[in-house]
């Protein structure tokens, strides 16, 4: 945007004194950034409202992004340099001796959302507004997001996340655009005038509240929304009646009931509890999300039946999949549709993203409490299931009930969300072609048999906005001296780099950087954990949810092993490394809770030996949230992508790592796949089972963890030392874990890859000792990463999925 | 690995480790059983990347590698091949003269460049006999690390170059040093140890946990990552040196902090260390000891000896249990040293610390000293003077009359004195008389603990006592530092690595018991003034009395005069008489050490756990 220094120290100033009230000298860095933050979205205002305008006026199809979960983070430097007027406003800030990034630093994350899957829909917004592709996000505003942690003795210990404790500078409220959903109840069925009618009787209501974000793009002016509802009750305050009768807690107790929806983020990652209140969850925003787009679209007076020719709703995984027959039912009940007509344009406005293959994960709802909570979804539910089922039995399986029963969206007493999605949408896709081809081949075989043309593959990836440009300033400078700027709107022209692999200016240039992004993690490291660490030992670093599928337990495994080795060897010929972790774990997830002890007592034993000759430190960050991952990318040298190959769909920290110019070593799973595609075999550690030998050990149940355990004299000690004082822990702490690997004959085949880990960790620490040899790999890495990111992979749904164009 | 042939030679090479020159160095590592062995260079301390070179082998067992261009600065370690799953390990030069903070690397000195201004020019400090030789124990760090020492550079080696520091008015100090008259300051191991993380300012510990022979100790230097741990070093010595105070090294080279993983033992595996079978023997309670009858061993020891006397000037040294030394290497040792500082002071510990495989006879004890002018620890005087180390029997002067024997040997220098009393030594020269050092409860906090419920004064004269008999005896006296003034470790009988508010010299005492303190001042004064003590044992035999009465009494004839000793170990007062014509230096509070002179004979009181010191002229048989 056009803005002089003098405006905005000006509009700066005059908003600092009437939002804090108080004299310039007394402000705290808090109600600097408060009046940044609310500054910086006036700034963004008109072209929001500009873009909601073009948008309308000309006509173009948008899409929503229906997800429960947005892992947005901070707003302020992404606003900031979307606006162009950071630098200016870090100049300004100079001059008022006020430090910017003290003030960035002080914004709560907005974590609502668990990993990955949030963080996608947060990547893709951002993608989408700096594509210029219409579309916006449709979500829960969550009061708590993700739980804070805290390690106390070497424990997850969970607390509320707060986020919402000071004011959100970047929302607002829409009161005006509120809308009931209607929960329980029965349905009466009646005949009007001829017709059949549905007459819903009996609900509860529930109000659901839009609170508005803006999304911009980078420097182009467009402004998409991200449009979180927050549930309130229908009568506002509370119930008088009882007030008056003296029973106060009665008198609120409505109203906590129904705030309760949008409480609280439900803390699993790849895992479906199966609640209750979950359910109300999703459809309490599924539902608003759809009353809201279909009254927005009639508000234009546009037709029913052109629908699809404006809408496109994408269900991020199965959690929106209500959304499917909510609006059949809006289409039917409300808009007077038939079956039919209803059917067509809800296929054609819903399409699909698969986000899992594991069985834990696999969305699905007792038909009671899914008839109970929405007796009217249920009825369609149940109405799609018939019909979907009659079509098989005439096109493919006539009196194969078994298949059928397999592929129904209803079995078992259970509604099967996932089968739902593919039924009822024109496009599933899958989010690493692994992935997709898994799905096609095994997991969702049948489906794929009967609908081949639905099914398609859409890469993950990530903004290098925030990802690189915002998180790696240094590095972000290097590459634009050296290949110019185009790279930020075209991140292919990343490979120009490639160009510079055997210069070694630049080569030493680069790893300067690095240098200088781990020095700064260290301190970070030291006054957070106490821990010295050396900038110039490998900062080895995995960081995601805890999962033993993605086997943190093999890495800390590993490390026990050096660690055996050096206590052997203190003077063994090794680069010195610092393992990093970082991972939240579900509340109930009581071996990952454990798997976060044991790297914490790993670290206790590891850190405090001075034998070992500081060739070895671990350090496990807390409370793993975006801020930290950006703090986290810039400074890794190697990337932990090693879950168990099949298991991951696809993995982003994988791609944040990369483009950041770490080394990964990974297992050939989900996008690991594609990024050694692209960098080739000399620049990335792969190891471990492949796909095909996964499934052979599935199919012929020969595997034998025990074996392995017997045989390996490594595993034998490191395996023996998680119970045997080694670790200075009461008896029987790590127990779990020692079953898991042994006594349930390791279900993640850690045993069985450790060999191979081992080894490709052998040769990467001596591939680290060549400045030279490494640096390039680390350039490979960056150049090659601009395929990954979000903007190429949104274009794709765009033009695939969503049949969207860019409007710039 | 190859196994070492145990009968493997000395080589003659005097260029082990790295030797500077302007432009090129020499690289020399001894390592028979390897197949290969690389130099890694590194540009800076703290680099990861580096140079490798392949070193040639010698045919000696020794390694050899020539670079040309000028090193200084730069720092290095070996790479040694081994046959063990091809792995490499990364060890240290045993003969590096530089490090990396905590002995990660070695470091390539041009030790020119490491010379205080006038170091080299200074002349050697004129001889003195061990007998007016007084030793005085510090440790770098507790001697200035208080904030009350007045000192700058608090707890540095450069702490104890400035002078003109005060605390209350008070010298403290190198000053307080020169105050007091010692002639030697004995400094606890400066050499680099393993147990402090250099770069952490606030770690302590004593030091005896060798990990460099040859490289002073990070955490005393201002920087431990380049050469001012060595510049630093020398200055100290420089200003010490200017101050007319010899320096003397507590030297621990009869262990290694690391055993199997030590760069010793890497370099040539089980050869330095004495073995039972496979085993390590723990003559030094450490977990091993270094066998210094094998050749390479000793040339090790020797070198590193030599190294420190002639780089760093230093004056003496004190061995850390020199029991585990053999006789031809203790001997050797005062050859070689002596061979160009012919007053090098030597003295140790004449005991080992756990179960040797050295045998018993072979071993540096007690009365192995006899005629080598070596000084040993006299721990029975110690013991009998103020009863056992940590404990609570009590000694001499808390009036137990069992161990008055054992203190008039101690007087007496331990010479076969008569049919009655026959100690330990040849000479007096062959004695250091201590009553407490850094082990064990310090002096003060032994005497409280054997003093319940009594009052300061009088555990301020036991204290002092002490003192009168270690200073009033044939031996080379050793004082810990700050037992001068009364320094307590509030009873931490093992502090070596207690914080620094157990074992900091805090120089408000120096202030506080400011009239003990001036009494031992003056008690040094004149003992060196007068230089009775300075006495052959054939001369001792003769000039020396001891009288049967209550109490210690003795009488020293030295030239023409007699001097009287009363020392009374008991509670209550003892009439003595003084003649007509006496001069009194000592008597209960009262000092002059120049004497003061009764006209007239005096029957005077001796308090309990006081002295009486005066002098008559002739030799008088009969005076106290």
């Amino acid at each position: 945007m056009d803005l002089t220094k003098k405006q905005f120290l000006s509009d700066y100033l005059k908003r600092l004194k009437s939002d804090s009230g108080k004299a310039l000298e007394d402000t705290s860095t808090w109600d600097r950034y408060h009046a940044l933050g609310s500054l910086t979205k006036e700034y963004l205002t008109d072209d929001w409202v500009n873009t909601i305008k073009e948008y309308t006026n000309r006509d173009v199809k948008q899409v929503f992004y229906f997800s429960m979960e947005f892992l947005n983070g901070r707003f302020l430097v992404n606003n900031l340099n979307a606006l162009g007027i950071r630098p200016l406003v870090e100049e300004v800030f100079n001059e008022l001796d006020f430090n910017l990034e003290d003030i960035e630093n002080i914004e709560k994350d907005q974590g609502l959302g668990n990993g990955g899957l949030g963080r996608l829909a947060s990547c893709f917004l951002d993608s989408m507004a700096s594509i210029a592709v219409p579309g916006h996000g449709v979500g829960i505003r969550y009061n708590y997001g993700l739980f804070e942690q805290k390690i106390v003795n070497g424990y997850q210990v969970e607390f509320p996340d707060r986020w919402l404790e000071n004011r959100n500078v970047w929302e607002v409220k829409k009161p005006d655009k509120s809308i009931e959903i209607k929960f329980g109840g029965y349905i009466r069925q009646d005949t009007i005038k001829g017709k059949e009618v549905y007459i819903h009787e009996d609900y509860e209501s529930v109000l659901a509240v839009p609170y508005d974000t803006p999304v911009p793009g980078y420097l182009n002016g467009i402004v998409n929304t991200l449009r979180l509802y927050s549930a309130e009750t229908m009568n506002r305050e509370f119930d008088f009646i009882n007030f008056n009768r003296g029973d106060y807690s009665r008198a609120f107790e409505q109203k906590h009931n129904v705030e309760a929806i949008s409480q609280v983020l439900y803390p699993n990652d790849s895992y479906d509890e199966g609640k209750l209140l979950r359910l109300k969850q999703e459809y309490f925003f599924v539902s608003a999300g759809v009353q809201g787009i279909i009254r927005a679209h009639k508000k234009r007076n546009r037709s029913i039946y052109d629908l699809d020719k404006f809408i496109s709703i994408h269900v991020n995984d199965t959690h929106p999949a209500l959304a499917i027959p909510e609006l059949m039912r809006i289409l039917m009940d409300m808009e007077e549709l038939t079956w039919d007509e209803a059917w067509r344009i809800t296929t054609n406005v819903i399409s699909y993203t698969n986000h899992t293959i594991l069985h834990e994960a696999m969305e699905k709802w007792p038909v009671d409490m899914y008839q109970n909570l929405m007796p009217r979804v249920f009825m369609i539910t149940n109405e799609i299931n018939e019909r979907f089922c009659k079509d098989l039995w005439n096109k493919k399986y006539e009196g194969n009930h078994q298949k059928i029963s397999d592929m129904a969206i209803i079995s078992n007493g259970m509604v099967h969300m996932a089968n739902l999605c593919v039924v009822g949408s024109h496009s599933i896709n899958g989010v690493a072609k692994l992935h997709s081809e898994i799905l096609k081949n095994r997991e969702m075989k049948d489906l794929y048999d009967f609908f081949p043309q639905k099914f398609n593959n859409k890469t993950n990836g990530i903004t290098h906005r925030r990802w690189l440009m915002y998180c790696n300033p240094n590095l972000t400078s290097l590459i634009t001296e050296t290949i110019g700027d185009n790279w930020i709107h075209k991140p292919m022209e990343l490979e120009k780099l490639l160009g510079y692999r055997n210069d070694k200016v630049f080569l030493d240039r680069l790893m300067a950087v690095k240098l200088e992004n781990k020095e700064r993690l260290a301190r970070i490291i030291l006054e957070r954990n106490g821990i010295v660490v050396n900038p110039k030992s490998i900062f080895d670093i995995q960081v995601k949810r805890l999962h033993e599928y993605k086997r943190q337990t093999l890495n800390v495994l590993h490390i026990m092993h050096l660690y055996n080795e050096l206590r052997e060897n203190p003077d063994l010929d090794v680069p010195p490394r610092t393992f990093i972790f970082g991972a939240k774990a579900a509340p109930g997830y009581y071996i990952a809770k454990q798997m976060i002890k044991l790297i914490n007592s790993v670290a206790d034993v590891v850190n405090n030996d001075r034998m070992i000759n500081d060739k070895l430190k671990v350090v496990f960050m807390e409370n793993y949230s975006v801020s930290l991952a950006e703090i986290l990318m810039p400074a890794a040298d190697v990337s932990e992508q090693i879950s168990t190959t099949t298991k991951e769909a696809s993995g982003t920290g994988n791609m944040k790592f990369m483009m950041n110019g770490a080394v990964t070593i990974a297992t050939l799973d989900g996008a690991n796949v594609e990024i050694m595609e692209q960098v080739g075999n000399d620049n990335i550690f792969i190891f471990g089972l492949k796909e095909e030998e996964v499934y052979n050990y599935y199919a012929n149940r020969n595997y034998n963890a025990y074996e392995i355990y017997q045989k390996d004299h490594r595993i034998q000690l490191i395996i023996n030392q998680l119970n045997n004082g080694f670790l200075r822990v009461v008896d029987g702490e790590f127990s779990i874990i020692q079953d898991s690997l042994i006594r349930h004959n390791d279900e993640y085949f850690v045993l069985k890859d450790f060999d191979s880990y081992a080894l490709a960790q052998k040769k990467l620490g001596e591939a680290y000792r060549d400045k030279y040899l490494w640096a390039e790999m680390s350039l490979v890495n960056i150049a090659k990463s601009g395929i990954f990111s979000s903007d190429n992979t949104i274009s794709l749904y765009a033009k695939d999925i969503w049949r969207i164009k860019s409007v710039r | 690995m190859k196994k070492i042939i145990a009968s493997a030679k000395a080589t003659a090479h005097k260029d082990y480790g790295a030797v500077y020159y302007s432009d090129h160095t020499t690289f020399r590592v001894w390592s028979p059983a390897s197949s290969k062995i690389g130099v890694a260079l590194y540009e800076t301390w703290d680099d990861f990347y580096r140079l490798e070179y392949e070193m040639l082998p010698s045919g000696d067992g020794s390694w050899f590698l020539r670079l040309d261009g000028d090193f200084h600065g730069k720092f290095y370690n070996y790479l040694l091949a081994t046959d063990a799953n091809s792995s490499v390990l990364e060890v240290l030069d045993p003969y590096a003269k530089g490090s990396a903070p905590n002995a990660k690397k070695g470091m390539i000195v041009d030790l020119k460049k490491t010379d205080p201004e006038g170091f080299r020019e200074l002349d050697e400090l004129p001889l003195i006999h061990p007998l007016k030789s007084i030793i005085y124990e510090l440790h770098i760090r507790d001697f200035t690390v208080a904030e009350n020492s007045g000192v700058t550079q608090r707890g540095k080696f450069l702490g104890l170059t400035e002078g003109k520091t005060t605390c209350n008015g008070l010298t403290t100090g190198i000053d307080h040093l020169v105050e007091l008259g010692i002639t030697h300051v004995h400094l606890m191991p400066v050499s680099d140890y393993f147990t402090v993380n250099e770069l952490d300012p606030m770690e302590y510990n004593w030091g005896y946990d060798p990990i460099q022979f040859n490289v002073p100790e990070g955490s005393y230097a201002s920087n431990p990552r380049s050469i001012e741990r060595i510049v630093e070093l020398k200055e100290m010595i420089h200003h010490l040196h200017e101050r007319g105070l010899r320096v003397v090294l507590d030297v621990v080279y009869n262990h290694t902090y690391l055993t199997e993983n030590s760069n010793f033992n890497r370099l040539a595996p089980n050869y330095y260390y004495r073995m039972r079978g496979e085993n390590f023997t723990d003559g030094s309670g450490c977990g091993n000891e270094i066998n210094f009858s094998k050749p390479m061993a000793q040339k090790f020891l020797i070198d590193s000896l030599k190294f420190w006397m002639d780089e760093y000037r230093i004056d003496g040294f004190r061995f850390d249990l020199m029991g585990l030394y053999d006789l031809e290497t203790v001997d050797l040792i005062c050859k070689e040293l002596r061979k160009t500082k012919p007053t090098m002071l030597i003295y140790g510990e004449p005991w080992v610390g756990g179960h040797s495989g050295l045998q018993a006879k072979k071993m540096f004890l007690k009365g192995s000293q006899r005629g080598k002018y070596i000084g040993v620890f006299n721990d029975e005087f110690r013991d009998a003077v103020k009863g056992d180390n940590d404990g609570y029997s009590k000694g001499l002067i808390s009036g137990n009359g069992m161990h008055l024997h054992s203190v008039k040997k101690g007087i007496a220098g331990e010479i076969s004195f008569n049919k009655q009393m026959i100690g330990f030594t040849d000479e007096p020269i062959e004695l250091v008389n201590y009553i407490c050092a850094h082990d064990n409860l310090i002096l003060r906090d032994k005497v409280e603990r054997i003093t319940e419920g009594a009052n300061e004064g009088y555990r301020l004269r036991m204290n002092r006592l002490a003192f009168t008999l270690m200073l009033m005896s044939f031996s080379t006296p050793f004082i810990h530092e700050g037992t001068e003034f009364y320094r307590t470790k509030h009873h931490d009988h093992n502090s070596y690595k207690s914080p620094d508010y157990v074992n900091q010299v805090d120089w408000d005492l120096k202030h506080k018991y400011h009239s003990y303190y001036l009494f031992i001042e003056a008690m040094i004064d004149f003992r060196q003034r007068i230089g009775l003590f300075n006495q052959t044992a054939d001369e001792i035999r003769k000039n020396l009395k001891f009288q049967n009465v209550d109490g210690v009494s003795y009488t020293i004839l030295h030239k023409d005069r007699t001097y009287c000793f009363y020392h009374n170990f008991c509670d209550v007062p003892s009439k003595r008489q003084v003649p007509k014509g006496a001069e009194v230096y000592f008597i209960n509070d009262f000092y002059d050490q120049k004497g003061l002179v009764y006209d007239q004979r005096h029957m005077v009181d001796v308090e309990g756990k006081c002295s009486l010191i005066y002098s008559v002229a002739g030799n008088e048989k009969k005076h106290v």
